[in-house]
């Protein structure tokens, strides 16, 4: 028991190079940027959080976060502005690495005070936002790749695993939730498979009238059939990912069952999924928010090699020899 | 590359890099709190029915589910008398399970609020809907007798592509169920509109109601027939406030 329970231990404790996490947070960092920079843009600001009288819609408000900043400093239009341009600010201080820790305490309790406020305006992205900011503040995600690093000597050449195997769970909970949730006819041959076909017949999230999809119906089957099993199955990458352990004992099980790199196929699939869904539908930045995590599941030497790669290119690119002429 | 090679391996108990390692205390602490986090939002996001109101069982999506779902259910379990009897059973069951388990999840939602991650995935959850609904907004200015059309949300509209997904929530929450008192905010959001772009024809009333469609089978759209049987629904009525006329 007491090895069990150490191992356990341990499991949570393993150490490892900073470098997914660090691309995990310009990824994610990037993504709430855009997020308060198309409320900015778009004038949503006031509509969306602020008293009627300084130009928002709705009256009521809905106070469930103990932390909604509204509560204290109130719904004036100035109030608003000031959040939102101190959430872009901390955003891309967060991408950039910079006061890194304190640029995601901002992020995450902006963001929870504006979900607090904006319930008639909300959609699951906007959810992905608040919880993903809450576990980006509890990591070491300013160890490389930021200007903590270079400027203020916070750089580490190791950190915890536990942040980045939160994130991996955070995604497979997420994705798994939605595939149990799907139990209507229309996501089984109950209804011939038809939910995507109804999906992209939805006046306001398809971004076209969904005539088209008649005629290739039987992809709209198939798109529903892989998006269900992808969702509902996505507990098993995380998983696969604990089964591939080196430091597991070796059982015949284990080896066969940890032998395929299950990462491929659902990252792949899952790239394919929000790539449509953000073509095919109008459902704001969720595609993008879900994919800025997907290197929550990349290996740190992974993103080392991708980054020496990427690194060596654009070298041999700036010093290419003149071609004479 | 030469950074990869230069990385220590990782370990257990940290590296040189980091000299202050955990205590065994300290690593025991984050196993737990980590196992915590997990346990509370595993607990947090078990599924559960959104709504189970007869509102909500009488809305002819859910009936549609229903009877789809039971029939061919009551061929495989025949309880009861009908599969109407096997549908209430069932749902009873659900009713209990929903009151058990918010009385359960009790034990995590302190942490979850406090934490500010309370969550509930259900993207395109039960099914998306067979019958989906357009959202529409008309002005009667103040002394006019007819309502003039205002806003038309239907697809490849002007209104559609100028206002974005959040205001389309918004439709959505409105037309699934929302309060009047919300209704009323979001007429009035219109009224405000309308006065700014018409000065001098200020608003007396404003309507906001909903297209209902019903998306064709594929194989009826595949022979030409997109006849989506559009029916006025949800209409709201409101004369807005003095201050705005």
């Amino acid at each position: 028991m007491t090895t069990r329970w150490q191992r356990y231990v341990d499991f949570w404790n393993e150490r490892e190079a900073p470098h997914a996490l660090a691309l995990l947070r310009i990824t994610f960092g990037a993504a709430i940027t855009a997020n308060v920079a198309q409320q900015i843009l778009c004038g949503q600001v006031l509509e969306m959080y602020a008293e009627i009288e300084h130009g928002g819609i709705f009256s009521f408000r809905f106070n469930n976060s103990p932390y909604s900043l509204f509560q204290y400093l109130g719904l004036s239009a100035a109030v608003c502005w000031a959040l939102a341009g101190i959430q872009l600010v901390a955003g891309t201080t967060l991408t950039l690495g910079l006061f890194t820790r304190f640029s995601a305490f901002l992020v995450w309790i902006i963001q929870g005070t504006f979900y607090d406020r904006m319930i008639m305006f909300r959609y699951d992205g906007d959810n992905v936002y608040r919880v993903a900011t809450w576990l980006m503040l509890l990591a070491p995600a300013g160890a490389c790749w930021s200007l903590d690093a270079l400027w203020r000597g916070k750089g580490s050449l190791d950190i915890p695993k536990w942040p980045r195997r939160l994130f991996m769970a955070q995604l497979a909970i997420i994705y798994s939730r939605t595939g149990l949730v799907k139990l209507g006819s229309s996501w089984s041959f109950l209804d011939s498979w038809q939910a995507i076909y109804l999906a992209v017949n939805l006046p306001g999230i398809a971004r076209w009238p969904g005539d088209w999809a008649a005629r290739v119906f039987p992809l709209t089957q198939l798109a529903t059939f892989i998006s269900k099993w992808f969702e509902v199955t996505f507990f098993l990458l995380p998983l696969n990912q604990y089964l591939r352990r080196d430091t597991l004992p070796r059982g015949r099980l284990l080896t066969l069952l940890r032998r395929v790199d299950a990462r491929l196929g659902y990252l792949v699939v899952g790239l394919g999924m929000h790539a449509g869904i953000f073509i095919l539908m109008d459902v704001g930045f969720f595609s993008i928010v879900m994919l800025s995590l997907y290197p929550c599941y990349f290996m740190p030497q992974e993103v080392q090699r991708a980054h020496a790669w990427v690194s060596a290119r654009l070298h041999a690119a700036r010093h290419k020899p003149a071609v004479p002429t | 590359m030469q950074e990869t090679a230069t990385l220590p391996a990782p370990t257990t108990n940290g590296t040189a890099n980091n000299p202050a390692a955990l205590p065994a205390w300290r690593q025991k602490l984050v196993a737990v709190l980590v196992t915590f986090h997990l346990f509370a939002t595993l607990l947090y996001v078990a599924p559960y029915p959104p709504y189970m109101d007869d509102r909500a069982m009488g809305h002819p999506e859910v009936k549609r589910e229903m009877e789809l779902l039971f029939k061919p259910m009551y061929l495989v379990i025949p309880y009861g008398k009908d599969w109407t009897e096997l549908k209430d059973t069932v749902l009873g069951l659900v009713r209990q399970y929903t009151a058990t388990y918010f009385k359960v999840r009790k034990l995590v939602e302190w942490y979850m609020d406090a934490a500010s991650i309370q969550q509930a995935w259900n993207m395109f959850g039960g099914t998306p809907p067979h019958f989906p609904r357009v959202f529409m907004v008309e002005i009667k200015p103040l002394g006019a007798t007819e309502f003039l059309p205002y806003r038309d949300f239907h697809w490849g509209g002007k209104d559609e592509s100028e206002y974005d997904f959040r205001h389309r929530k918004t439709h959505e929450i409105l037309g699934l169920g929302g309060w009047d008192r919300q209704r009323e905010d979001y007429a009035n959001y219109w009224a405000r509109l309308w006065n700014r772009e018409h000065p001098g024809l200020r608003v007396h009333q404003v309507r906001i109601y909903y297209w209902q469609l019903t998306t064709p089978p594929p194989e009826k759209a595949r022979a030409g027939d997109m006849d989506r049987h559009p029916q006025r629904v949800n209409e709201f009525n409101w004369t807005v406030p003095a201050d705005l006329q």
